[in-house]
């Protein structure tokens, strides 16, 4: 396969990935430039052992891991923020509704505020479907680590949405209560 | 998801069921009936996926990135990375070079010593400054002579400082360590081109310091091999007459070097009844009588020798008398800046006080 067609097969993968894992951040383009180049350049190593998707997930993966970190560890010396946190952008306004971007926005930011490796399980999991077998392939860990994992993260989602007017408690049990 | 679930795996297949919009099975249709927290985990976990999903991004967007990200792979690859770095790092070598260089930690290329210090291993180095203050060697390591083995090597070494054997030609280095036998002598020449004769049986070490004439001081000792020196030629100290002051072409009585030349024969003439007791050096003895018999004879090299061997004696009220009497005889040959440090030195800290007396004389003459 040509370098170009390996780019237009994997890099629409690698966009999607990368904006499940980060969503709209403002470094979002210099990840999606680094793991795709990273694909590109492992691409003739790639075996066929596992999905191509969980390939490139495993490569997206490491590459915000090691991003976050270097990052932290920026922001925190030149105290551009407090606890190196990244912020997200706003999206833009030419989608459909202006509530359900609030909304997704409102969802991404509860999840940015997870630790990555929480992070990456939910989004995986939860919020992308794939099972907890792939999952524990991509990061490369034990199927009862990503358990518990994928346990802590939700707790501790559900504690940063616990007042949100959608997806907070009250909402949901009154959503339920109302059927 | 508070109230927490008392059954946290059922949990987990009831949001599972949840996120895939799957139908429970009757165990967990049970539990979800009676729990509150799971209802709401449920009921959250819908909405979330829900909202995910509906966020996605659209194809037009995935195709502007992509043609953003060739043309950045482009732009990365027409031009190497490392090529943008390369002033910076020339720049920091340079200034890393001047910084070492004024701090002296290496030598520049335009200067002799410091280009044959640069090649000695780092103690050797390091040793360097503490001799040049004046330091006591005695802990600092020595090294036996490394006799160059080629012509070439024999050349490059000539044209530095070195010490000459029949066993080859080594150049001098901080503590360079060399046992002359019995009828062994070494010619030890400095960078200014003035050399000097050692004889054996003797142990030498060779010391850079700028406080001396040459730029570097030669300890003597006396090795055991030695054979004890006649009695009958080391009785008394030698005298040494008026006429024994080096006829001066330059300058009569009154003048600079007159005054020099009268100050040096009653240094010698003090120095010489000095070590001329019991017990006294005879080797000591035997240089300060070849010093004031080449006064006698106006020989300023034969007496710069005996002063040069003299100054490197392990006793210092000799040696510094000795290096008093060869500034002396520099400075009625008219050589007194040469000579200024290490009168300075003496004047500050020299053995005796009658030689920081003296010392302290002809600076301020």
């Amino acid at each position: 396969m040509s370098s170009r067609a390996a780019s237009n097969e994997v890099f629409p993968l690698v966009y999607r990935q990368m904006r499940s894992l980060v969503g709209n951040r403002s470094d979002f383009d210099d990840l999606v430039q680094i793991a795709a180049e990273q694909v590109l350049r492992s691409f003739s190593s790639f075996e066929g052992r596992s999905k191509l998707s969980t390939w490139t997930y495993r490569i997206c993966y490491l590459t915000v891991l090691r991003h976050e970190r270097w990052y932290r560890r920026w922001l925190r010396r030149f105290a551009l923020a407090e606890r190196g946190d990244v912020e997200s952008q706003s999206p833009a306004l030419d989608e459909p509704t202006l509530e359900e971007f609030e909304r997704a926005g409102r969802l991404r930011r509860a999840v940015e505020r997870l630790s990555p490796k929480r992070r990456t399980v939910i989004v995986l999991h939860d919020l992308e479907g794939h099972s907890v077998e792939e999952i524990a392939g991509i990061v490369a860990t034990k199927l009862l680590t990503v358990r518990s994992r994928l346990r802590d993260g939700r707790r501790d989602l559900a504690r940063i949405l616990c007042a949100d007017p959608y997806f907070g408690d009250e909402a949901c049990r009154f959503e339920e209560n109302e059927r | 998801m508070n109230p927490q679930c008392s059954e946290p795996d059922l949990q987990m297949a009831v949001l599972a069921e949840a996120r895939d919009a799957g139908t429970l099975t009757p165990d967990c249709a049970l539990h979800l009936e009676g729990c509150a927290a799971c209802q709401t985990a449920a009921e959250r976990m819908r909405r979330m996926v829900s909202t995910w999903s509906a966020d996605q991004v659209d194809d037009d967007a995935v195709a502007a990135a992509a043609t953003r990200f060739q043309a950045r792979r482009v732009a990365a690859h027409a031009a190497p990375g490392w090529f943008d770095v390369v002033p910076f790092a020339l720049a920091g070598v340079a200034a890393g070079y001047l910084l070492l260089a004024s701090t002296g930690t290496i030598g520049l290329p335009w200067k002799t010593r410091p280009a044959i210090d640069a090649q000695l291993p780092t103690a050797v180095r390091a040793s360097t400054a503490a001799v040049a203050s004046s330091a006591t060697p005695n802990d600092l390591p020595r090294f036996a002579p490394v006799f160059a083995a080629t012509d070439e090597g024999v050349k490059w070494v000539r044209a530095r400082p070195h010490i000459e054997t029949t066993r080859g030609v080594a150049p001098l280095v901080d503590g360079l360590r060399l046992q002359l036998n019995q009828g062994e002598s070494a010619s030890v020449a400095l960078a200014d081109g003035r050399a000097s004769k050692v004889e054996g049986p003797c142990l030498v070490e060779f010391w850079s310091t700028p406080m001396e004439v040459g730029g570097w001081r030669i300890l003597r000792e006396e090795s055991a091999a030695e054979p004890s020196v006649p009695v009958a030629i080391t009785p008394t100290a030698p005298a040494v007459p008026e006429s024994a002051v080096p006829s001066n072409k330059k300058g009569g009585p009154g003048s600079r070097e007159g005054g020099a030349a009268a100050a040096l024969n009653e240094t010698v003439s003090s120095s010489a009844r000095d070590v001329a007791g019991p017990g006294a050096n005879q080797v000591s003895v035997r240089a300060w009588a070849r010093a004031a018999a080449a006064l006698r004879e106006d020989d300023f090299d034969a007496a710069d020798r005996a002063f040069d061997e003299l100054g490197h004696a392990l006793d210092p009220a000799t040696r510094d008398a000795a290096r008093l009497a060869r500034a002396q005889l520099w400075i009625s040959r008219g050589r007194e800046a040469a000579v200024r440090p290490v009168l300075e030195q003496l004047a500050q800290s020299g053995a005796t006080p009658l030689v920081r007396q003296r010392a302290a004389e002809f600076l301020h003459r």
